[in-house]
């Protein structure tokens, strides 16, 4: 360390203690980071247009329309229509909730429950550790889509489906990192203050470890929003997650793959809803990062 | 480091048992009859139990997972339902083009994403820089499907440089390990970047200066064999996602790869391949890991190599 | 000055630009270190002394910078100097040691390694006679089985076995200046005055000088032979070592000095310095020291003093010892406080 005063005000803030403290707190560090602010309100623009987006569109999403296939983008269409002559933006814009859904369901399905096997793992340690690890590094050893794949596979696909198999592809990485920040805040000193005035285990873990574990949830959930949306299409593309005629962006792509050569568009748009979507929650989780906590930099 | 690596190939043996219980109980949680299936839907209910039996389906559980590890130790994975070949030749040919495939995607997402989080790194807020990470969020960000029909329709349709699909010629190859490969080449840049960012900060790079090091030298040598200690594991992990997002590369430019037949298999309900592709694929990520957790010590001369 | 000067530093001024603030880390320095001696730099966390010493070989990083100054190194100013230049002299005639043994060194290359390289940069030894050379090197700076430790990691030694490595290191090609930035602090006491030793016998044997920077007046009165004192940025007060702890001039060396226990002298009580560091954005406009100064005037609080030649090579900036002095004129022939004198 060189004592020199612009490096010991760094390291201060480097210490600064990542808990949430309140919304308010955690906005003002926000609001630093404009990348991740613009990923905020994108995410808040489409969940707003998810839920009201559907009562505005100009046409029916399902509703066909075979005159008119193939149009390229217009006036009229504005995305252009696909081979049974839907229009594309009103599918696209009643596909987002789902797209969302898909995201938000997974991601709070798999941490609810990721978070307590990893505090429990974490806290209590020894043979319920290491039989909990066992068992998330055999969930682990199936690498990306595979795992929700195979879960696919066995519920058969539906949206709800590919939720839950997205969910449980979730719940090995949450309960990971949730006992790595339980194990590094069961070590603080103040537990150990704590406990010898008598707290007991569940006071311990819910008044001072969740808070702890708080931040590197909420940043992973974030990501993970962004994985689960990706995983949820990618399923669907493959004809195993939503089932047509349901505007799914992943579904839309696999519809619009044999029209390529005519109709680009029909491929192209659903795609770039899909790349806006998972940049937003990158851009924001990145942000949220180094917002909450400027040392977890994996 | 012998004893790390016996030691660690020993904590190989519960995850296979793992994965290879998971994988069986997959089979058995499938809704439908597998003779039924084999059989066919209006096959007398005496086809349909001779084939029970010979499968082995009315012994309990725990004989017929015995029964499925002996079978897949000694190369048996079963019986193709569909062409009612053995699944292990309808397998092998597909391992091939597939781990080939994500090799070459592997090769590509190091290759880019090191020279890129090092330039990034290097060139801290440089336009280079914001370039650099702007690009690779958007390769992060990007379904590699729709990335690969994009590709596929604008150098392969409209321009006419590359075949379409398949796989074999050099031509055939390059659009899906781009493909491939692209998501991969953004962690891996991103990842080094931050790696590198926190190692120049360190003592020791300052040490180096002090020495009358070159910069240049400092950043290869100093900096990048320790900035790499990290980036080696996510190296590792990208190699599964890789072997796993092969599967939607295969699907995009008609590969017959195991990614392929995986997604056919469960179309058509041929559960012994879907098994074996599913085994196959986590056996070898859980190998690549082991390899990555070594190269890691090896590289790591911090860690006790008996830890 | 009488004697020969192997560097003299003059009005430097280092500043780190951080969100379009400009923060004077180092704020006008001069001092001169003399041939074959060993000048201390001593100052309290955040006075500049570090960032002097990094300056001196250029090693500021970003956003650091530094902005005006001299610094003259066997008479040519090495901030003249080009960077291909500069790692010439880096490493080769002036070494420096770090305050983190822990670290300092590379953890994935070994003890020989990264004593060797500096061997190969500036003396173009090969492999085998940097080994060797770097065996010798071990040898002198007393770490024992040097054969073997040349292949070993830096994980496999201790704290004080790493600094006497990094001694090593830094004393390959025979500096004329070694720069040591407080090379004890983070070493347990018995090691401290083992690594000091070391430095000063290394010191006479290989005839260097040396610039150790310290907030330990013990170190200085142990291995000083001139100091420099540094408050916020500049240097308040130079002078030899026994005059500095006799006679000292300025009151932040006069607060220094009683807060630190001594046996040479009779002492009722530690006295500690009243307040704390100014932060560098709400620095005083006159003197940096008046805030915490019990005698400190209008004159004081308003203007800067600047750095007067008293004589026999003392150096102070303080108004007392000025004709403007506007407070008790008893001040100016003060001793420490507290301090029955026997001297």
């Amino acid at each position: 360390m060189t004592n020199n005063q612009v490096e010991s005000n760094q390291t201060e803030e480097k210490v600064e203690n990542p808990k949430v403290k309140s919304i308010k707190d955690f906005y003002r560090r926000l609001k630093k980071n404009k990348a991740a602010l613009i990923g905020f309100y994108t995410i808040i623009l489409m969940i707003v247009v998810s839920i009201i987006g559907p009562y505005f569109t100009p046409y029916d999403p399902t509703s066909t329309n075979l005159p008119d296939r193939f149009q390229g983008p217009s006036a009229e269409y504005w995305f252009g229509t696909d081979h049974m002559g839907r229009d594309i933006f009103s599918r696209i814009i009643h596909g987002m909730s789902m797209t969302l859904f898909v995201g938000f369901a997974s991601v709070i399905l798999g941490a609810l429950v990721g978070i307590p096997i990893g505090i429990v793992s974490g806290y209590y340690g020894g043979r319920v550790d290491s039989i909990i690890m066992r068992f998330i590094d055999i969930l682990l050893a199936f690498p990306g889509i595979l795992l929700a794949l195979a879960i696919v596979s066995i519920l058969g696909g539906s949206l709800i489906n590919v939720t839950i198999a997205v969910a449980i592809y979730a719940v090995p990485g949450f309960a990971r990192i949730i006992r790595g920040s339980t194990l590094a805040a069961k070590k603080l000193e103040y537990v150990d203050a704590i406990r010898a005035l008598g707290a007991g285990d569940r006071r311990i873990i819910f008044k001072h470890i969740m808070p702890n574990v708080l931040s590197p949830v909420i940043v992973n959930a974030t990501l993970y929003i962004a994985t689960a949306i990706l995983t949820a299409a990618g399923l669907s593309f493959l004809g195993m997650g939503v089932q047509p005629p349901d505007p799914e962006w992943g579904a839309m792509l696999n519809d619009g793959r044999g029209y390529m050569n005519d109709a680009v568009h029909i491929t192209f748009f659903p795609g770039l809803f899909i790349v806006i979507v998972v940049l937003a929650f990158n851009i924001f989780g990145d942000g949220l990062r180094d917002a909450l906590d400027p040392k977890m930099k994996k | 480091m012998t004893v790390f690596i016996i030691r660690r190939l020993f904590q190989l043996i519960p995850v296979l048992i793992g994965v290879t219980i998971l994988v069986f109980l997959m089979m058995h949680a499938t809704p439908g009859n597998p003779a039924q299936l084999m059989a066919g839907e209006n096959a007398p209910p005496e086809t349909v139990e001779l084939i029970e039996e010979r499968l082995g389906l009315n012994d309990p559980l725990p004989v017929q997972y015995f029964d499925y590890v002996t079978g897949v130790i000694q190369g048996d994975l079963g019986t193709s339902m569909r062409y009612n070949t053995p699944v292990i030749d309808e397998v092998a040919p597909r391992f091939l083009v597939t781990i080939e495939l994500a090799v070459y995607a592997t090769i590509l997402s190091i290759f880019l994403g090191l020279i890129a989080g090092i330039i990034s790194a290097v060139r801290q807020y440089s336009v280079a820089d914001v370039s650099i990470m702007i690009i690779a969020l958007f390769g992060l960000s990007m379904p590699n499907f729709w990335l690969g029909l994009m590709l596929m329709q604008y150098f392969a349709v409209n321009l006419g440089w590359f075949p379409p699909t398949g796989w074999g010629s050099p031509g055939q190859v390059i659009l899906p390990v781009i493909t491939l490969g692209t998501a991969g080449a953004a962690i891996i840049a991103r990842m080094t970047r931050s790696s590198m960012l926190e190692v120049i900060s360190q003592d020791y790079i300052r040490t180096a200066r002090a020495k009358g090091v070159k910069e240049r030298i400092i950043v290869y040598k100093h900096a990048l064999k320790n900035a790499l200690i990290p980036v080696v594991t996510v190296i590792g992990l990208q190699f599964g996602a890789l072997l796993a997002g092969a599967v939607l590369t295969e699907e995009v430019f008609a590969i017959n790869g195991l990614g392929r037949l995986l997604v056919d298999s469960i179309n058509n309900r041929d559960f012994p391949v879907v098994q074996a592709c599913i085994l196959i694929i986590s056996v070898v990520f859980v190998v690549v890991n082991l390899l990555v957790d070594i190269s890691y010590k090896f590289l790591n001369k911090r860690i006790d190599l008996n830890d | 000055m009488s004697q020969e000067s192997i560097l003299q530093v003059k009005g430097l001024r280092t500043s780190f630009f951080v969100g379009g603030n400009e923060v004077k880390a180092v704020d006008g320095v001069t001092f001169d270190v003399p041939k074959g001696k060993t000048l201390g730099i001593v100052g309290e966390s955040g006075s500049g002394k570090s960032i002097s010493a990094l300056s001196i070989l250029q090693l500021i990083d970003s956003p650091g910078e530094i902005v005006d100054g001299e610094i003259k190194f066997k008479g040519e100013n090495l901030l003249d100097y080009s960077a291909a230049d500069m790692r010439k002299i880096r490493g080769n005639q002036i070494s420096m040691i770090f305050q983190e043994p822990m670290t300092s060194l590379n953890p994935v290359y070994t003890i020989g390694q990264q004593i060797r390289e500096a061997l190969k940069i500036h003396r173009g030894l090969d492999k085998k006679d940097g080994t060797e050379k770097a065996v010798e090197l071990l040898e002198l700076v007393g770490i024992p089985s040097p054969r073997q430790r040349v292949t070993q990691y830096p994980f496999e030694l201790s704290g004080g076995m790493r600094q006497r490595v990094m001694i090593a290191m830094a004393l390959a090609c025979n500096p004329e200046l070694l720069i040591a930035d407080e090379p004890t602090t983070a070493l347990d006491v018995t090691i401290q005055a083992q690594i000091l030793e070391l430095i000063k016998e290394l010191q006479e044997e290989l005839d260097m000088s040396v610039v150790m920077i310290t907030h330990d007046l013990g170190v200085v009165a142990e291995t000083c032979d001139y100091v420099a004192v540094m408050y916020c940025g500049k240097v308040v007060e130079y002078a030899d070592v026994n005059t500095l702890f006799k006679n000292p001039r300025h009151p932040y060396t006069v607060g220094l000095l009683n807060s630190l226990p001594r046996s040479d002298v009779d002492q009722e009580e530690l006295i500690p310095i009243k307040g704390t560091v100014p932060a560098p954005h709400e620095m005083p406009d006159g003197c940096r020291f008046a805030p915490r100064c019990p005698f400190a005037t209008d004159l004081c609080h308003s203007e800067l003093p600047n750095l007067d030649d008293l004589g026999k090579g003392e150096q102070v900036r303080c108004w007392i010892y000025t004709d403007e002095w506007d407070g008790d004129p008893e001040v100016k022939v003060h001793e420490p406080e507290k301090r029955t004198s026997e001297d």
